[in-house]
């Protein structure tokens, strides 16, 4: 077996190997029945049976490594996404807000009619602020999609 | 939690092409920001050492609703009682 007595990587030990037939869990609708059924149960001492503790290490390893791959990077990008749109767009309304003090501002199109109000680097100022929420909510939309796509598959 | 995700994404997103009022606009966004990292969660769950602490702030929460029924029904009678009495001062 190539065992070195004194090192403890070149030494060998007794394992014990089980080995089960789960493609039916994946591959027929009964095995989708039988994980909706077990997530339904109340008795959790059947999760503590062999069988069941080999099935749900495999499903756990295989799929969460495919979360973590395919589903976290969007999400972590729409988090950002929706703290950038929501950050803009207060930015913007500030702005906007502080420019034009006692005007009514209760609707959206009430600040985009006093987007080009006041001089020149006002707005200018207004107008990338308005581009940069724009933006960011348009972001915040497509990676919505995207998501709400990849969760439903 | 993804349809609330979804619907008010679409309501915060949508609000740019349409006239809408600024004060629900604003509720919209609070909720969902409360709910997208409210989702985090659901992934935080993958990571082995936060995984254990997830499920013991929920499973606290469900343990805890009939403490949380007698502790509001006695809020609510102090809350009635001192408003009632508040009134007294004004």
């Amino acid at each position: 077996m190539g065992e070195v007595l004194d090192r403890p990587e070149c030494l060998t030990y007794a394992v014990k190997i089980q080995c089960i037939r789960v493609d039916w869990i994946i591959n027929d609708k009964e095995g989708l029945k039988f994980l909706k059924e077990l997530l339904k149960q109340q008795n959790k001492d059947i999760f503590l049976t062999p069988y069941i503790l080999i099935v749900i290490e495999f499903l756990y390893i295989e799929y969460s490594n495919k979360i973590k791959s395919m589903l976290m990077p969007p999400f972590i990008l729409h988090i950002i996404s929706v703290i950038l749109a929501v950050i803009s767009a207060e930015l913007y309304r500030s702005q906007i807000m502080s420019n034009n003090f006692g005007q009514e501002m209760t609707m959206t199109y009430d600040l985009k009619n006093l987007l080009y109000e006041g001089s020149d680097d006002i707005v200018a100022l207004n107008k990338k602020l308005f581009l940069m929420q724009f933006l960011a909510r348009l972001f915040c939309a497509v990676l919505n999609i995207v998501n709400f796509i990849n969760f439903v598959q | 939690m993804d349809a609330i995700i979804l619907g008010t994404n679409l309501v915060v997103t949508f609000s740019l092409f349409g006239n809408v009022k600024l004060v629900p606009l604003r509720v919209f966004e609070s909720i969902l920001v409360v709910a997208i990292f409210f989702k985090s969660l659901y992934f935080l769950r993958l990571i082995g050492e936060i995984a254990p602490l997830i499920d013991i702030i929920f499973t606290i929460i469900a343990d805890i609703k009939y403490f949380m029924a007698i502790y509001l029904i006695s809020q609510l009678a102090f809350v009635f009682a001192f408003y009632s009495i508040g009134k007294n001062q004004m």
